[in-house]
């Protein structure tokens, strides 16, 4: 028996931000799990995080210290400057490069009914030009 | 369930990121026509897949040209030539490897989950070349 379920997220963020969605995630694998009556020890599956939009991203990253956070932000900022070169009009090339870095979307492994992750990681969603309404899908495989 | 792969060619500028949204789309339509099945009964996900090292695939904004041109233009800053570089194109390996050589995107009701300014590139880093990606379709 495997099955397939696109589930939606609406989140709030602000100006720039890591939001921490691995809960919601997690969640949502449990009510299809609860959904198709299944018994979650027996579960294996995996689960497709996608954010579409050009200037917020999915990440996998450290989730205990949140200066790691704040590092990052420093660290792609310096990477990827604005130049006075952009043509842009809207002047937010910056966020559209970190995005295309981070990437729209991370793949994850459920096994036994949860989320494997490592200790210290965390499911995010990436700010890089809000505050914004975003929308985020998670397409759960469960076999 | 089941998998299907389609390999797709293409023929690139020097530098540049070129729409493949549409290509994809079109495999994941004659699928749906050679599987027999409703469309808007097909969920599925899709990998799309770069073999080379100097190329990558990316998802961004698809309505202004200039998003793309600053891409490269802060790219070529980020990783420039340097001087003690031994092989003679490695910022293009560079930016290979830092924009990934795949990207996953799901498929609902038969069609590509895409945000309205979303669309799927293939990025050249050291063309013109022909090259090559592969489409996975898992249904």
């Amino acid at each position: 028996m495997s099955t397939a379920k696109l589930v939606k997220f609406n989140f709030h963020t602000s100006l720039r931000e890591f939001f921490n969605i691995t809960g919601t995630v997690q969640e949502a694998v449990d009510s299809l799990i609860s959904e198709k009556n299944l018994t979650q020890t027996e579960v294996e599956g995996s689960v497709l995080v996608f954010c579409p939009y050009t200037t917020a991203a999915i990440s996998l990253n450290e989730n205990t210290d949140p200066d790691v956070q704040h590092d990052i932000f420093l660290g792609l900022e310096r990477a990827f400057p604005a130049y006075p070169e952009f043509k842009h009009s809207e002047g937010n090339s910056p966020a559209h490069l970190k995005n295309t870095i981070t990437g729209c979307s991370e793949t994850v492994i459920i096994h036994e009914g949860k989320l494997l992750l490592g200790v210290f990681q965390a499911i995010y969603l990436c700010e890089f030009d809000g505050p914004r309404n975003r929308t985020v899908y998670a397409q759960i495989h469960l076999y | 369930m089941g998998i299907i792969i389609k390999t797709l060619t293409l023929q690139t500028p020097v530098q540049g990121f070129i729409g493949i949204t549409n290509q994809v789309q079109y495999f994941v339509n004659e699928t749906i026509n050679t599987l027999n099945i409703d469309p808007a009964k097909f969920e599925a996900s899709v990998t799309v897949f770069c073999p080379h090292t100097t190329a990558a695939i990316t998802v961004n904004e698809n309505a202004d040209p200039d998003v793309q041109q600053d891409f490269l233009l802060a790219l070529d800053h980020a990783f420039p030539y340097t001087g003690e570089f031994k092989h003679d194109n490695s910022p293009a390996h560079l930016k290979s490897s830092l924009i990934g050589c795949s990207k996953t995107l799901l498929v609902h009701e038969g069609q590509l989950v895409l945000g309205r300014m979303q669309a799927v590139y293939f990025c050249e880093f050291d063309g013109p070349r022909t090259r090559t990606f592969y489409v996975q379709i898992q249904y």
